[in-house]
């Protein structure tokens, strides 16, 4: 399990850089088709957390500094996919709602 | 050293998430002077450099950058010679001094700056090490036009290219050649000297398509041809047809090994992907 998580992180980590040498090549719509796939495995890592008890301000301090760089990252995907329809405005949302408990300090 | 640093380390680090900050500071001072007290300077340096950060995020800059002062004086008298952290705290204490609109104090630790990346050159210079060298000297030459000298910058600004040829002259391995190319064209780039620019960014793509031939796809990291690509807007017309070509089959070879790798990510691609 911890393996294919390894895994998982360097793909979406690859897909999101490999988004990025697209869209710097002009080739937005491949470009925004490897974000979205890098974004899902980053979510998909985040959600393999358990973050239920990230809605408790107690449990605040829980959140560690892997999980906060997935949530950021498959935030700024997103985002860069530049495609926003409800689902993924949907997405967007839950991962910001996430992203507000992230300490600064993280 | 202190006895409870790590409980002292993990209270702060809460007291920071919490937002408590004064806590987090007063919790940290008495750490710096139990340190200094049994002469352990090393982690009074420590623990005042965290204070430092602490008076940032407070915005009181001047207690910011009297802490970082404070804190090159304890590393110095513990004896470091760490050239990173000292120029990091200089450069930090005299943006602070900046932000309290302290410009004369700001610019005198500019010179200590100066003072510290010659050193480093030197030291640098007598191990060998050209690269690190040719680079301590830009800094020197960067610290110099902060400090409005034209003069000594143009001065060292050519010094210190012409140790970064040097440099590149002496190297034998070609990915570090092309590396080594960007730099001085990025340096040319800055100074608005196109035509030379042009050339070193010529040849470093030149030694880095020569450089890869010998490796595998599996080694060429994903970040590595990210800075490629960003290079290629500065190449002439030709040049950047004939690279973009060779990127874009590079990218594809990529994509293959990746998608390889995807087993247990199928279900989450896109309907139609690169």
């Amino acid at each position: 399990m911890q393996k294919t998580k390894i895994i998982d992180s360097k793909l979406a980590s690859d897909i999101c850089i490999l988004a990025d040498c697209l869209e710097l090549l002009g080739k937005q719509k491949d470009a925004r088709n490897l974000y979205i796939f890098g974004a899902r495995i980053y979510e998909r890592l985040i959600f393999d957390y358990d973050v239920s008890h990230l809605c408790d301000d107690a449990n605040l301090m829980a959140i560690d500094a892997l999980l906060a760089q997935h949530i950021i990252r498959a935030t700024i995907s997103y985002l860069s996919s530049k495609y926003y329809t409800g689902e993924l405005l949907g997405k967007l949302g839950k991962l910001l709602s996430l992203s507000q408990k992230i300490s600064l300090f993280t | 050293m202190y006895r409870n640093e790590d409980d002292i380390e993990k209270t702060v680090d809460i007291l920071l998430r919490l937002k408590r900050i004064p806590d987090a500071v007063s919790l940290l001072i008495d750490a710096e002077k139990l340190c200094e007290e049994s002469g352990d300077y090393k982690g009074a340096a420590k623990y005042l450099d965290m204070i430092a950060r602490c008076y940032i995020f407070m915005e009181d800059y001047i207690s910011a950058a009297e802490a970082y002062e404070k804190t090159y004086e304890l590393i110095k008298r513990a004896g470091e010679k760490n050239y990173e952290t000292l120029e990091r705290i200089c450069k930090t204490a005299s943006k602070c001094y900046l932000y309290a609109g302290m410009e004369e104090k700001a610019k005198f630790i500019l010179l200590n700056s100066v003072m510290l990346y010659k050193e480093e050159m030197e030291d640098r210079l007598a191990k060998n090490r050209i690269v690190s060298a040719a680079k301590a000297l830009m800094n020197v030459a960067k610290t110099y036009m902060k400090l409005n000298e034209e003069e000594k910058f143009d001065e060292t600004w050519q010094k210190a290219i012409n140790l970064h040829i040097q440099a590149l002259n002496e190297e034998n391995d070609l990915y570090k050649k092309a590396f080594l190319s960007f730099t001085i064209a990025k340096h040319y780039e800055n100074r608005g000297k196109t035509d030379e620019s042009l050339n070193y960014y010529g040849m470093g793509f030149e030694y880095y398509f020569k450089a890869i031939k010998k490796i595998k796809i599996e080694e060429i990291e994903m970040k590595e041809l990210k800075a490629i690509i960003e290079h290629l807007d500065k190449l002439e017309e030709k040049k950047k047809k004939k690279y973009r070509k060779k990127i874009e089959s590079l990218l594809s070879q990529k994509w293959k090994k990746c998608k390889k790798l995807k087993l247990s990510t199928a279900n989450l691609l896109p309907t139609f992907v690169y």
